[in-house]
């Protein structure tokens, strides 16, 4: 069986005790629920259309305005709704948030409860029914028909005036009194009752104490719930510096990704051009070695010898058979012919035609008596090897 | 007073992490302007490269021809120690007499350190022709510094003197 503690609001804080034996408690203890006064707490029902859930809390709040006087922003409010054919019936728990706030504060959030949602499960079934709810400090009247909450008001209890069910039953309206009654109260006070109804109507009356409705309880789910603080990191700071933060990483990372780029690009160019500059060398170094081989080639053609036959033929090829020569000195690039012919100044341009030779010069031309040409002399130099 | 301890740490925190990203940055930022500073650089001496970079195949081409060329032109040449003058001489003496001149005489030159055999022969002017074709053919290199050829009338006779010599590789 559950244990249920009792909370009311004082002007400096929220008294808690035990429902059934009134011991005093305090926020630590170990209740299952806190049955919360229902003086600081106002109970109204309304009709609404369906609507889409998430609508609802506007259209209550909107329909609440006009039920009740509190200052909206002030007030703060629980419901629990019940389909009822194209409606909806709704039952509204409200309160001061400062009131709330003093509750929340003392009992932490140990489950919040009023006695609606301990007699709802058993006026459902009763369908149409009074409930009278006692407590020391007040008197509850809840009106069910066809299971649902019709009207739900409260009355204090002060020494000077201490009403009873049966004395505020009397000025109940018709339709109200004549429904069956309910009544749930300590022990002790349901003797009470039972004696001064005894003579009325409602002596058949339910009656229920607090055990005996507690003991009925499988589950019950509190009014006015912590509202589930968002995780840490789901603070709007923590999403604006945690978005701040993936966004700088990624910034930085984009950025040394590209230097990274750039790094690698460096590393290939520097590749590159250690292989061409090898390739240089090495061109540089064959180039080296062929001009080395030119200048031996140069030294191996400037020691080749002249060839002697090649004068006689190139002379021969120049003189055409029209010269007979008489004799030939030949002093390594030099030479002298001695001839005897006819028009030696024709063969002189010959000479000059030919690249082999240079430097010629005709000398001594005298006739010849003999033959009736020229016997003549000239030197050049000869070139080809 | 937590609150604003946790606050003033958090600041902290704030500024040292944008400390820490701002000298990254920075260090980053030199990085980037020093790599593409020095791969501007690389880009100018490849390019330069490139340019100065003559074909490999030509230079190994040339390279190769003078090989071959050098190694024509060495065939030409005695080594040293290969050849003596008085054996050159035997062998020249022979070709001249083969070609019918008769040698009148002969001796062995040695001026400036160049060693060559004189020849003083006589014969037909075709056979010493001949011969002076035959030494130009010849695999290897014989000189004939110095010629002083004289013709005896019409006869196609003729008297001659000439050195010869041979060519030794000193290098």
């Amino acid at each position: 069986m559950m244990r249920l503690g009792y909370a009311e609001g004082k002007p400096d804080a929220v008294r808690l005790s035990d429902l059934q034996n009134g011991e005093a408690l305090d926020g630590d203890s170990h209740v299952s629920a806190f049955l919360a006064s229902r003086l600081d707490f106002d109970v109204q029902t309304l009709e609404i259309p369906h609507v889409p859930e998430k609508e609802e809390k506007g259209l209550i709040r909107y329909r609440l305005r006009a039920l009740y006087p509190g200052t909206p922003d002030e007030t703060i409010f629980d419901y629990r709704t019940r389909p009822d054919g194209a409606r909806k019936r709704v039952v509204v728990f409200i309160s001061s948030k400062t009131c709330l706030e003093r509750y929340r504060s003392t009992i932490s959030n140990t489950p919040v409860l009023l006695p609606y949602c301990l007699i709802e499960r058993m006026a459902r079934a009763l369908r149409n029914v009074r409930v009278w709810f006692c407590h020391s400090s007040w008197l509850e009247l809840s009106v069910f028909r066809d299971g649902f909450l019709v009207s739900c008001n409260a009355f204090r209890r002060t020494s000077e005036n201490e009403p009873d069910c049966a004395r505020l039953d009397a000025d109940l309206p018709e339709e109200v009194r004549t429904l069956p009654a309910l009544v749930v109260a300590s022990e002790s006070e349901i003797v009470q009752i039972r004696e001064s109804m005894r003579g009325g109507r409602d002596r058949d009356g339910r009656f229920s104490s607090y055990e005996e409705l507690l003991a009925m309880q499988k589950r019950v789910s509190g009014l006015f719930p912590l509202e589930k603080r968002a995780p840490f990191i789901l603070t709007p700071v923590v999403r604006i510096l945690s978005l701040s933060a993936v966004v700088t990483v990624l910034g930085m990372l984009l950025f040394f990704k590209q230097l990274w780029l750039a790094e690698v690009d460096f590393a290939r160019l520097e590749k590159a051009r250690a292989e061409l500059e090898s390739q240089s060398r090495q061109s540089i170094a064959i180039e080296k070695e062929s001009d080395e081989l030119s200048a031996s080639l140069f030294r191996l053609e400037t020691k080749r010898p002249r060839d002697v036959y090649l004068l006689l033929s190139e002379l021969s090829r120049v003189l055409q058979g029209e010269v007979q020569i008489r004799s030939l000195v030949v002093q390594d690039d030099s030479f002298q012919v001695e001839a005897r012919g006819s028009n030696p100044l024709r063969l002189m341009e010959g000479f000059h035609e030919s690249a082999s030779f240079s430097g010629l010069k005709l000398s001594q031309v005298v006739p010849d008596a003999g033959s009736g040409g020229e016997r003549f002399s000239f030197t050049g130099e000869f070139h080809a090897r | 007073m937590l609150a604003r301890r946790e606050r003033l740490l958090s600041l902290l925190g704030a500024v040292f992490a944008a400390s820490i990203l701002a000298l990254l940055i920075t260090f980053g930022l030199e990085r980037l302007k020093e790599v593409q500073a020095r791969a501007q650089h690389s880009h100018a001496q490849i390019a330069k490269l490139r340019g100065s970079l003559r074909p490999e195949s030509d230079i190994v081409s040339r390279r190769d021809s003078l090989k071959g060329k050098i190694e024509a032109a060495r065939k030409g040449f005695y080594s040293q120690g290969e050849i003596d003058p008085y054996t050159f001489g035997t062998r020249i003496k022979k070709k001249l007499t083969a070609h019918g001149l008769k040698v009148i005489r002969y001796q062995v030159l040695v001026l400036k350190g160049s060693i060559s055999i004189e020849f003083s022969v006589s014969g037909s002017t075709s056979s010493f022709i001949l011969f002076l074709k035959e030494v130009s053919e010849s695999d290897r290199y014989w000189s004939v510094p110095s010629l002083a050829l004289s013709m005896q009338g019409e006869s196609g006779v003729m008297d001659s003197v000439f050195r010869i010599g041979y060519e030794v590789l000193d290098f």
